[in-house]
């Protein structure tokens, strides 16, 4: 049963590392950025409950934590691109090249 | 128990792929609270109750809240040619199933215990836990989300004209 969890984990986050792979739309990838990290905590919690072992859950707390403020500044900074540039299309963020 | 598990997976499947196919930002980003609510409802399911509904709180509340603010200050609409489905988006496939088969394998072949021991998923033993072993860890999480609020707020600031 709880191994159906890891399978869950597992296609989540194949699925937003396809996301973050393929899409252009900055906002987009930060979405599926956050996929995979949920994804990730799905099976954190999932081998917390597995081992009987609370240092999964709180990881899952301290990963939640860290991507709020990934989040944040993520999408800061893309704001502040879209407001020099006028775009979000991740292929155009390029004026960090030489 | 097991039907509600199917059903918030589907769910959360549901909304993982809305995000990754729905190409209108404001729609992506309910597909995601889609997917952030039902991963905190399996959390929940999964023995983990707090944890669900801080995922619930700070996922579908906040982070959700602040992606459509993000999206509402620069007024987004589709930006064409969203998705790259050419050589890259092959490769993207070929990447991400090939992680899903060998986790599958992993997972075959993995010793998972045999019979999982009922967890301890209310708050009494994880805030011990938070607050004796992991104080520091706490701590010092603490911080960094100060100094990303700051920094946040530092990096759209208005600044005014030279």
């Amino acid at each position: 049963m709880l191994t159906h969890y890891l399978v869950l984990a597992f296609l989540l986050f194949s699925i937003g590392a396809f996301g973050v792979l393929t899409r252009r739309n900055a906002i987009a990838i930060l979405m599926a950025i956050e996929l995979m990290l949920n994804a990730s905590n799905i099976a954190l919690v999932t081998f917390s409950r597995l081992h009987g072992n609370l240092g999964g859950q709180l990881f899952a707390f301290f990963t939640i934590t860290i991507t709020v403020a990934e989040v944040a500044v993520g999408l800061a900074i893309v704001v502040l691109i879209y407001r020099l540039r006028k775009t979000v299309n991740a292929d155009e963020m390029d004026f960090l090249k030489g | 128990m097991i039907y509600f598990f199917w059903l918030f997976a589907l769910l959360a499947l549901i909304g993982a792929l809305g995000v990754l196919l729905e190409t209108h930002p404001v729609r992506g980003a309910l597909y995601l609270l889609l997917a952030f609510l039902s991963i905190g409802f399996l959390y929940i399911l999964a023995g983990a109750p707090f944890l669900g509904f801080v995922q619930i709180i700070v996922y579908a509340g906040a982070v959700v809240v602040l992606f459509l603010v993000a999206i509402a200050v620069m007024s987004l609409r589709r930006i064409p040619d969203d998705r790259d489905l050419g050589p890259r988006g092959f490769l993207a496939l070929v990447f991400a199933g090939a992680f899903f088969l060998v986790m599958l394998a992993l997972l075959r072949h993995a010793p998972v215990p045999a019979a999982p021991t009922p967890t301890p998923g209310a708050p009494q033993p994880l805030a011990e836990a938070l607050f004796r072993q992991y104080l520091i860890p706490f701590e010092i999480v603490s911080v960094l989300l100060l100094v990303a609020i700051v920094g946040a707020i530092v990096l759209v600031r208005r600044r005014p004209g030279p």
